[in-house]
């Protein structure tokens, strides 16, 4: 370490630091509430002055059982220097005293950790010394009342109440006439309410106070809930805690004075511009309870023109030192300004991805960070569908509610949370619509679409479940009366029986009548757009959307995927409506395998089912599986299923079923002149029956053909199979199933997985934890892929996999995913931000290999 | 009347409206074998209407529920300090609803949360002077000492989510409970 200042070389080895003086990196010594405030102060930060006693001090605490004597004295020497500093005295009783806070400071915030002690230093004699300053009684009794109720809570372990019990009838007199006599009083009921709780030592003396503080931070480390905190996140327990002790400012000192909170940029919609609030006159804390009204920094009037470009130019430069938009509470005191606290800033998820997207353009962090800054969550909020906005413009509002938890739906009105279960297992999509709900109803409300209450505020039961659920919530709803007996609704007259079609904007607390229809929309869209093209240029991974179907394509196009697929054929039969002709055709086919109507009939299917696709596709590559009739889904889709000839069980079945649906296909792809339409075949166990599908494509004009694997054999045939193929697709789901053996996936939820897992039965669940063996054999299909002019390989996921599994497969070497439209974006976040932990993790064990070998 | 035992298993399911057996031995801390059994006899009774998803109370079932509630703490529904008990809980209730509703809305801000668990742990502490009154709420005690470690352990899901035994949970059950006892509606909130 080169540092340059003599004084700070001098005593690096002493327990205790001034914060400027110390390395602002080293938290392992002196906690992240210190070296923040150090690295701050590097930078011209104006922080009130502070002092650190690092981890070494715990320690030796420890090790005595008590502060030791020369902790103690270097204490009060760096407490010497803060007096300087601030031309304050410690524990004054004629002028303004210098006051402290106390915090604990440990690596990584754990609870049971002591909370901050705000104020300690106040006397009778500097309370009353402080309303006189100030000509501010009522602050001067707030400042003395506050550090005795926090001393009393935090060190001692007792109720609020016992110091405000205590107060209550003297508080009003020192109010009046803040004169010491009162005070003293004050401090007499204090002491004594103390006692009577049987802490009998309490000291009026500021030293003592101090002294009392900083133990108490070394004891909460070794509080029942830090202990079991680190015994389950393996944190030694050796580590320790340092405190830091720091000058109180007061922002009610005089009418120059004030508190406020800025934020860099403007957290509601992102957008670059110095945001925020001041209150002049004012302790923070009156910004928090709202007891005055603020002014908004943008204002004249409020914040000191001076002040305000300083915030801003300081803004700037801890953007730089965070690498993120921060917020920023701040004091002037007379005419100082001075940094409290500074954070990365909470904001809506417009807001992230707008800053996300302008600190990499600024420089201010390199993509890999801005991609870290917004989260899954985030992106599945802004791109939630929302009500089409013609239908919207059209819509009259049936009632209007308070808005609790924010989003669009609509459904069917039930009344009843059971029926609600019920009518939505069925498939329909309900909106609850209940007077109010109770813990009762939550089967109910787990099935809804959206939820109504008649009464409750944003407090109530339904809209705190339907925020931690995600569903959109209306509560009070005051015009809706709702009769239970006879299962209907009445608002302003108009009587609705149960059923009644609904739509809810939870935002705006408006209820429409009728069905609003959703569409899928993004604010902030160019920026997610460049947020998740950064994501896929670390993730290195390529996407494909699955299950699309007719009137969705140009939809599906607009998400920059690679192609569309897997597509099922029969998907695209369900949404024609034609999955009944196919299967009449098949078990027809069963009789006669060689009748040319029948064949006839399955090319015309094909080509119906999927010219529309391949049409609207746009030339974008389309990746389309033929029907597989021994999957557990066409057990389940046909009911004649048991009655079909065996041999159509079989990936290949009958020649007259692929061969003709081939057929269909080819002249649907011929038609729309589309050179990039791949069949695949699903469920084969070899190169031969990948061969002989091959030989029949041939003839109606495919380049090439693939395959999607479903078993473990298809799994060891792989490297063969990809060596004709020109794509090979797992089909995860059912790869996992037919690998461990498992019936169905129908019968099988994930709390079933969960629970057998709990009990000790199985390692992970399958579902979300890719199994050694699957990994490896996966991992080495993979690695051969990435050769030039080798097949694509893919993994297919159905309607959704889980992201943890996901991401095993990715870094089993999987980069090629097909997934659905709706958790595409959040896929392709998850894969980059996986790319750049990996790719950190690489880099600090490469340190560590350099390090070893030097 | 209900027994002890079998009121306790049907509170369960009434206040958590449909419970299976592994969930009500584990809030109630009886045997699975004991929950099962008074389950059974109320299934037999009519009182209850058992799916493979767990137990739902019927009509009957409620009422008898009910009439435990209104039996047993008659003396208790008198009680003027149980009463001033309940006022210091719904000042108690409304911090700690508050403060879910900000911990939602700040995506589980720290010091929100540590608010909110001190609220819980100040409930907790309540309720423990309840339990020589009314012993079956030192399973309440059990159920938020545990919640409130697995929050502190990082797992946040136990704050609010709904299908656990989440602390917000926990915290809507003894709401419940508590009005039952003192034979109150519920008011919307």
């Amino acid at each position: 370490m080169t540092r340059d200042t003599a004084t700070v070389t001098a005593d690096a080895d002493a327990l205790v630091q001034p914060v400027e003086a110390i390395d602002g990196h080293d938290s392992a010594r002196f906690g992240g509430k210190a070296t923040g405030l150090a690295r701050m102060a590097a930078i011209g930060i104006p922080v009130p002055p502070a002092f650190v006693i690092g981890t070494d001090g715990y320690r030796a605490f420890r090790a005595a059982g008590a502060i030791p004597a020369n902790l103690l004295a270097q204490a009060h020497a760096a407490l010497a220097r803060l007096e300087a500093r601030t031309g304050r005295r410690f524990g004054a009783v004629d002028a303004v005293p210098l006051l402290v806070s106390v915090r604990s400071g440990a690596q990584v915030s754990m609870p049971g950790m002591m909370d901050t002690v705000l104020n300690l230093g106040i006397t009778p004699g500097g309370a009353q010394a402080l309303a006189r300053e100030t000509g501010n009684a009522g602050f001067a009794v707030d400042t003395w009342v506050r550090f005795w109720r926090m001393f009393g809570e935090i060190v001692l372990g007792l109720g609020a109440e016992v110091v405000t019990d205590a107060v209550a009838p003297l508080a009003d007199a020192a109010r009046r006439a803040p004169t010491t006599a009162h005070f003293e009083s004050l401090q007499a009921a204090v002491l004594k309410a103390f006692a009577d709780e049987g802490e009998a030592d309490v000291s009026p003396d500021p030293a003592w106070q101090l002294q009392r503080a900083i133990a108490a931070v070394f004891e909460s480390w070794d509080s029942r809930r830090a202990r079991a905190y680190r015994a389950h996140h393996r944190i030694a327990d050796d580590l320790g805690t340092a405190v830091t002790v720091q000058a109180m400012v007061f922002g009610n000192f005089d009418m120059r004075s004030g508190s406020g909170v800025a934020f860099t940029r403007n957290p509601n919609t992102g957008s670059p511009e110095l945001y925020g609030e001041f209150l002049t006159g004012r302790q923070g804390e009156d910004l928090v309870s709202g007891a005055a009204t603020p002014v908004a920094l943008a204002e004249p009037g409020g914040l000191a023109e001076s002040h305000r470009r300083a915030l801003a130019e300081h803004g700037a430069r801890l953007e730089r030192l965070y690498g993120d938009a921060v917020d920023i509470e701040f004091t002037v005191e007379g005419d100082r300004l001075y940094f409290l606290q500074v954070r990365p800033a909470k904001r809506t998820a417009q807001a992230a991805v707008r800053i996300a997207a302008a600190l990499a353009d600024e420089g201010i962090v390199d993509t890999a960070g801005a991609i870290a800054k917004v989260s899954g969550e985030q992106l599945k909020r802004l791109l939630r569908p929302a009500f089409e906005p013609a239908a919207l413009a059209a819509a009259s509002v049936l009632v209007q509610g308070i808005g609790a938890s924010p989003g669009h739906a609509w459904g069917m009105a039930v009344l009843d949370a059971d029926r609600a279960a019920t009518v939505a297992a069925a498939g329909d999509r309900v909106i609850l619509v209940r007077p109010t709900t109770s813990p009762q109803d939550i089967r109910g409300m787990l099935a809804s679409a959206g939820i109504v209450t008649a009464r409750g505020g944003a407090l109530s039961h339904a809209a705190v479940v339907s925020r931690a659920l995600d569903v959109p919530c209306v509560v009070g709803c005051e015009a809706l009366e709702i009769d239970l007996a006879s299962a209907s609704f009445t608002v302003a007259g108009q009587r609705f029986s149960e059923g009644a079609p609904l739509s809810v904007d939870g935002a705006t607390g408006r209820v429409y009548g009728g069905v609003l229809p959703l569409e899928p929309v993004a604010p902030a869209a160019s920026h997610i757009d460049r947020i998740l093209q950064w994501s896929d240029a670390h993730s290195q991974a390529t996407f494909w959307i699955g299950g699309v179907s007719g009137g969705d394509v140009p939809a599906a196009l607009r998400q920059e995927a690679a192609g569309l697929g897997v597509v099922a054929l029969t998907d695209l039969m369900i949404s024609a409506g034609t999955l009944g002709d196919l299967l009449a055709a098949i078990n027809d086919l069963g009789q006669q395998p060689d009748h040319k109507g029948t064949h006839d009939r399955l090319a015309r299917l094909a080509y119906d089912a999927t010219r529309r696709l391949v049409l609207d596709s746009g030339g974008a590559p389309v990746d389309l599986r033929l029907p597989n009739l021994g999957s557990p889904r066409a057990q389940r889709l046909i009911d004649t299923w048991a009655s079909l000839a065996p041999r159509l069980f079989l990936p290949l079945g009958l020649k007259g079923l692929y061969v003709s649906l081939l057929r269909g296909l080819g002249d649907a792809v011929r038609e729309a002149a589309h050179a990039r339409v791949t069949p695949l075949v699903p469920g084969i166990n070899g190169v031969e029956e990948l061969h002989a599908f091959q030989q029949a494509a041939k003839p109606f004009g495919f380049a090439g053909v693939g395959a999607v694997l479903q078993s473990p054999a298809g799994l060891a045939a792989a490297d063969a199979i990809a060596g004709s193929a020109a794509a090979v697709w797992i089909d995860i789901r059912e790869l996992i199933r037919t690998y461990y053996g498992y019936p169905s996936a129908l019968s099988f939820g994930d709390d079933v997985f969960e629970s057998y897992v709990g009990d000790g039965y199985l390692r992970h669940n399958p579902r979300t934890a890719l199994d050694a063996p699957l990994r490896t054999s996966i991992g080495a299909i993979a690695t051969a892929a990435q050769a030039p002019g080798a097949a694509r390989f893919g993994v297919e996921c159905g309607d959704g996999a889980a992201l943890a599994l996901l991401e095993d497969l990715y870094q089993a070497g999987v980069r090629v995913f097909s997934v659905p439209v709706a958790s595409m974006a959040g896929v392709r976040l998850a894969l980059g931000q996986l790319a750049v932990r990996e790719s950190a993790s690489k880099d600090i064990r490469a340190a560590k290999a350099a390090k070893e070998t030097s | 009347m209900l027994s002890d035992t079998d009121f306790i298993v049907l509170n369960a399911v009434y206040l958590k409206k449909m419970a299976d057996v592994a969930s009500i031995a584990e809030i109630t801390a009886l045997p699975s074998e004991a929950v099962a059994v008074s389950l059974d006899a109320a299934a037999e009774a009519g009182w209850l209407f058992a799916m493979p998803t767990g137990a739902m109370l019927m009509p009957d079932g409620c009422a008898q529920v009910l009439d435990y509630y209104a039996n047993a703490y008659s003396a208790t529904r008198a009680d003027p300090a149980m009463l001033a008990w309940y006022e210091g809980f719904e000042t108690l209730n409304t911090r700690f609803i508050g403060l879910v509703t900000e911990w939602q809305k700040t995506e589980g801000d720290e010091r929100v949360e540590r608010r909110l668990l001190q609220t819980a742990e100040r409930l907790t502490r309540d309720i423990a002077t309840l339990v020589p009154r009314i012993a079956r709420y030192a399973a309440y005690v059990r159920r938020f000492e545990r919640s409130m470690e697995l929050v502190d352990q990082g797992q946040r899901d136990f704050v609010c989510k709904p299908t656990l035994d989440s602390v917000h949970n926990i915290w809507f059950e003894f709401h419940e409970d508590i009005l039952a006892v003192l034979g109150r509606p519920r008011d919307t909130t």
